[in-house]
């Protein structure tokens, strides 16, 4: 019983919502209420986990664990904010521009990052993965988009280049269609074993 | 070639004929003790071997003395009786001071650790369960397995029936042993066997074990001087075929037990054995002999991969009674046995001296392929598929060891911290020196992509009285690109006198927002709007027709307050996220029939936006850089942008230029050798 | 009741209803020991680095994503718990279970959940440490950027990422490519997929996502969704063909 009540209601919460979903007129009060319960159940997740890190971080320091230094900057940003926050508002101009401030330049400084890895990464593609119908495929599409994004074919402005420029553009939206159908299908499979309870933290 | 019952056992007390998989006689019902016969197993009870299985297992329940270690007698009897002797003994005993260590550890929490802890629960957990039915489990188990066996000796005999009417046909047991054997695992066999080699010969010291094998070792060199007697017409079928499989002159000089052990793993099948036996019913031992060395013979004509396995069982006359007379001096009750079991007994002795000659093997021995080494093919035979599969993922595991695994990087890096350092330097320099040069051409310009234009056209068609909805839904490592492409879109937006409103379901997008407005040059004073519940509840917002402050009190004093999603002629997209892009489109959307939406994107989220802007569903989307034009022109350098863009793409060819002259090299180097 | 559906809701329900009966279909027939319905890669990968890690006496590290209920919405963003649940089965008793991250309050939480009901099952909840199950950073960067402290402690013997991860994830992939750690992506965003192939990380893509334990997990169900999923491809592939012959010959608007 245990184990079956949380699955009949999992279950029946799914179904009631996908009924909802298919019957706007005569579902939707019920929806917004199933979906006022979720949002302030994800609330409360949300801050038993960030009460559960802190408390994690806490006892890291505490046992003075390899890189509690860091749980140490962990847990006073947290507290400088979160006082911050309750004294200023979450609105408060002043506020957001501080936040702004430290976490805006840190984000763009790892983007930054990532261009250089990835060119880093280009260096090493193909002596990594060696020759294949994959590499090659990505090796000849990346070259080919990177020149296209140079710009200089499309400042010739012939209509005949232009015409296959737009075709060549077009071309990823055939695999992103691909992947897009089979990511939906796995989804679809993904809920129903999460609804008929076959998905779960606890069954086999 | 046969009649319908090919081989019999005689009962042992009426002294009838009884099929091979009766475990009673049929005719005065006297217990025939065939069923459980084992290659390399005496197949006839030995003289010490007084008790039959079930005697054993009552003794094990009734005797307390045998829950000790098995004794000297019972390890003298049969091997398979020993090892079950022993399993049961295992299972319930224990020496004293173990049990009276683990009673301890189970009564007092603070002697265990965390981890023994839990193992002392499910040991006890299982135990509760296992320990009240073990007894009729194992007999259970016993029934089911003689229950099987019988069926599998009836199926087999069916088959055997119908198959020795194809004489030319692939032998059903090297099917079955085809089936099973995998060369990855016999190469691992093979490795392992060979560890088990002395040096020299010697033993460093002498064990039990080291004198038992020097003895085999002895009746292996007995066995190979007399099997070099053999007549041709006996041998010609084992030898020939498997040397020129071999492919190998030393195949021929290497000791003739070599090429008999090849053929032990067909013994160690005991239906195998018995359907070989099935052709010759009353045929004496040479007889038989010379006829499954043709049925081999004529079998490797027609497919030379018999020759990897070695050949069907044959026997050689002299070793066979040289190795009869070794049984029975093992179990001197030589006058009952029957002709199957001296082949049988001949057979132990067979695969006694292959265990023998592997272990003493020289190492400047030639070395046979790995099938001729009886016990290497022997688990192959008796492993259940499963066991062979995590046998062969251990080998491949094993042969990983240095490799690369999966994912794993190579341990060879070509272009270390200092190559990282040098890219690293390349692009800074290369940027950096491309911006200081001076802004870019006023020539410069690119075609706005087609979604692009399509965004443009709804933005333009926009008038005073509509209303936008302007999500942020970015973080602030984009927010640089994204700001650059929105804000001209802002711009028009507004000077098309549209209202703009804008909202936000991440907290940070109250602080990036900020920098947004500046950029598209609107008051400082717009406010942007935060929805708490994140999606679920802009999904809530749209699926409810009244405003958001009959849902949610705290937005009553927000520009919110008065407007339904629906009442949104554009709802204009700025993410950094195709998920987030898709939620919008697939869960919201749906609800809002009035609503047009569109979308600025980063260039790395906007393939997967295409398919949305080719149905229709959105109405356009902005992405690249040419996409912010005009207003672009100016935050960008697009001569910075060009180099980037070269510098990665002189990195892909020089990449593949590497690869190819490596490849070259490597050709090269092959082909030297 | 009449129910007023559009087309689009048909062809929704529509295709739902073929895949549950599939999965049901499916549930019946498949076999457990039949796994041919994952690519190779897929089967192999984890398993392999799960034996490994095993053998190396090392822990294997598990990113969640970021995604559930704090920025987008859907289901793919608990990809994860699946193969967290496979791995600490077999990890439970290590020196070194496996240890997760999760840059989600509600993924947290369900793995939180996942890792008691592994040593609740275990008969072992006395050993639960909820320490091994943690949050990361609570946005897309603040959780690459957190995983990455963790890829260079010398106890990892792989890593594993299971879940929504922006393309920032290429730095996760660097850090472990100076490491030398082996790294398996499943990520169900295709911005994700394509930063996934990355130096020699084994990349899942498409709907092997969504199965990234591979032999791992036997489970009927698993299996069966499998299967199913085929089966509802090429019926969706069958539906488009017709569409597209439909539509030229004018039967369609």
């Amino acid at each position: 019983m245990k184990r079956i009540l949380p699955l009949i209601v999992g279950g029946l919460s799914a179904l009631t919502v996908l009924a909802a979903v298919f019957l706007p007129g005569q579902g939707s009060s019920v929806l917004t209420v199933l979906l006022n319960w979720v949002i302030v159940l994800a609330a409360i997740t949300f801050l038993v986990a960030v009460a559960s890190l802190a408390l994690t971080h806490l006892r890291f320091i505490i046992t003075g664990k390899k890189g509690f230094l860091l749980s140490l900057t962990l847990l006073f940003s947290f507290a400088v904010t979160l006082v911050f926050g309750f004294l200023r508002g979450v609105e408060d101009p002043v506020f957001l521009k501080w936040i702004g401030a430290v976490v805006r330049p840190i984000e763009s400084a790892l983007l930054g990052l990532v261009a250089l890895v990835m060119m880093s990464a280009a260096l090493k593609i193909f002596r990594e993965r060696g020759w294949s119908a994959l590499t090659v495929s990505f090796g000849v599409s990346a070259v080919v988009f990177l020149v296209l994004g140079l710009g200089f074919l499309q400042n010739l402005n012939l209509p005949v280049l232009n015409g296959v420029i737009r075709f060549v553009e077009g071309l990823p939206m055939i695999g992103a269609r691909g992947l897009l159908i089979g990511i939906a299908i796995g989804l679809l499979m993904m809920a129903f074993r999460v609804i008929f309870g076959m998905e779960g933290p606890g069954n086999d | 070639m046969t009649d319908d019952h090919p081989v019999v056992h005689l009962c042992p007390v009426c002294g009838k004929e009884n099929l091979p998989m009766n475990t009673r006689c049929v005719h005065c019902g006297a217990e025939m003790e065939s069923l459980f016969t084992f290659d390399g197993l005496p197949s006839t009870p030995l003289e010490d071997d007084e008790h039959s299985l079930p005697d054993i297992i009552e003794d094990i329940r009734n005797d307390p003395a045998l829950r000790t270690p098995a004794e000297p007698d019972e390890e003298a009897a049969s091997p398979t009786e020993e090892g079950l002797t022993a399993q049961g003994a295992g299972i319930d005993s224990s020496p004293e001071w173990l049990s009276k260590v683990r009673q301890r550890a189970r009564g007092e929490e603070d002697a265990v650790g965390g981890l023994v802890s839990g193992i002392n629960a499910m040991d006890a957990l299982r135990s509760e369960e296992g320990s009240a039915g073990l007894e009729g489990e194992f007999t259970a188990w016993i029934s089911r397995i003689r229950e099987q066996n019988q069926q599998e000796n009836s199926s087999r005999f069916r088959q055997q029936q119908n198959e020795v009417e194809e004489p030319g046909e692939v032998p059903e047991w090297l099917q079955r042993i085809r089936a099973l054997r995998l060369p990855t695992y016999d190469g691992n066999t093979q490795e392992s066997e060979s560890k088990k080699t002395y040096p020299n010969g010697v033993p460093q010291e002498w064990t039990d074990e080291a004198l038992m094998e020097l003895r085999r070792q002895a009746l292996a060199e007995e066995g190979a001087e007399e099997s070099e007697e053999l007549p041709q017409d006996v041998a010609s079928g084992e030898e020939e075929e498997p040397a020129t499989a071999l492919g190998s002159d030393d195949f021929s000089d290497a000791p003739e037990p070599e090429s008999e052990h090849s053929e032990e793993p067909f013994h160690n099948i005991p239906e195998d054995e018995k359907s070989a036996e099935v052709n010759h019913p009353d045929a004496t031992v040479d007889e038989y002999l010379t006829a499954s060395a043709e049925q081999a013979q004529a079998g490797a004509h027609e497919l030379p991969e018999t020759e990897e396995m070695s050949m069907p069982e044959a026997l050689p006359e002299e070793q066979a009674a040289e190795s009869q007379g070794e049984t029975q001096s093992v179990t001197p009750e030589p006058s009952e046995k029957t002709a199957d079991a001296e082949v049988d007994s001949a057979e132990t002795l067979a695969a006694d001296d292959s265990e023998a000659q592997e272990s003493t093997k020289p190492d400047d021995a030639p070395e046979l392929e790995q099938p001729r080494d009886s016990s290497s093919v022997l688990p192959d035979l008796l492993l259940l598929r499963d066991q062979q599969n995590r046998a062969n993922l251990l080998a491949s595991l094993i042969e990983q060891e240095g490799r690369e695994i999966a994912g794993r990087q190579p341990s060879k890096q070509l272009s270390g911290k200092g190559g990282r350092i040098a890219v690293a330097l390349l692009l800074i320099i290369g940027l950096v020196v491309s911006m200081l040069i001076g802004h870019d051409a006023p020539t410069v310009s690119l075609p706005m992509s087609v979604p692009a234009g399509a965004l443009n056209a709804r933005v333009s068609s926009l008038t005073k009285a509509d209303q936008v909805l302007v999500v942020l839904d970015y973080q602030a490592a984009a927010s640089r690109e994204l700001e650059t492409l929105a804000a001209p879109v802002l711009k028009t937006m507004r000077a098309q006198g549209a209202e703009l409103i804008f909202l936000t379901a991440q907290p940070s997008g109250l602080f990036l927002g900020q920098s947004l407005l500046e950029k598209a040059g609107l008051s400082a004073d717009t406010k942007i709007e935060y929805l708490p519940g994140s999606y679920l509840s802009l999904i809530g917002w749209a699926m409810n027709p009244a405003a958001p402050a009959d849902l949610n009190p705290t937005l009553a004093n927000s520009q919110l307050a008065k407007h339904s999603l629906s009442s949104f002629g554009l709802i204009l997209l700025i993410s950094d996220s195709s998920e987030n892009v898709r939620g919008w489109l697939e869960q919201i959307a749906p609800w809002q029939a009035s609503s047009t939406f569109a979308a600025v994107t980063t260039q790395m989220e906007a393939p997967v936006l295409a398919p949305y802007f080719d149905s229709g569903q959105l109405v356009g989307y902005a992405f690249a850089l040419a996409d912010g034009s005009p207003g672009a022109a100016a935050a960008f350098s697009f001569r910075a942008y060009r180099v980037g863009l070269l510098l990665m793409l002189a990195m892909l060819v020089l990449s593949a230029i590497a690869k190819a002259d490596a490849d070259a090299v490597r050709r090269e180097e092959e082909r030297a050798k | 009741m009449a129910i007023a559906l559009n087309l689009n809701d048909q062809l929704a329900v529509t295709i739902a209803a073929l895949g549950l009966i599939f999965l049901l279909i499916n549930i019946l027939r498949v076999k457990k020991s039949k796994r041919e319905f994952l690519a190779a890669s897929g089967k192999e990968a984890v398993e392999t680095l799960v034996h490994v890690s095993s053998e190396q006496g090392k822990r294997l590290v598990l990113g969640l994503g970021h995604s559930l209920t704090s920025s987008g919405i859907g289901l793919s963003g608990a990809s994860g718990l699946s193969l967290q649940k496979a791995l600490l089965k077999r990890s439970l008793f290590s020196d070194h279970p496996l240890q997760s991250f999760a840059g989600d309050g509600s993924l947290a939480c369900l793995s939180r959940m996942i890792v008691q009901g592994a040593y609740r099952g275990a008969v072992a909840s006395e050993l639960f440490r909820g320490s091994i199950s943690q949050m990361g950073g609570v946005t897309p960067v603040t959780a690459v950027t957190s995983l990455t402290n963790h890829i260079s402690d010398g106890d990892n013997a792989g890593l594993l990422l299971a879940g929504q991860f922006s393309p920032m994830l290429v730095l996760l992939l660097d850090q472990a490519d100076r490491h030398d750690l082996p790294v398996i992506t499943s990520v169900p965003s295709l911005s994700g997929q394509a930063a996934g192939f990355f130096g020699k990380s084994t990349n899942l893509i498409g709907e092997d996502v969504f199965d990234p334990a591979g032999k791992l997990n036997q489970s009927k169900a698993a299996l069966a969704s499998l299967s199913a999923a085929d089966w509802l491809r090429i019926a969706i592939s069958v539906g488009l063909i017709l569409a597209a012959i439909l539509r030229m010959g004018g039967s369609l608007p």
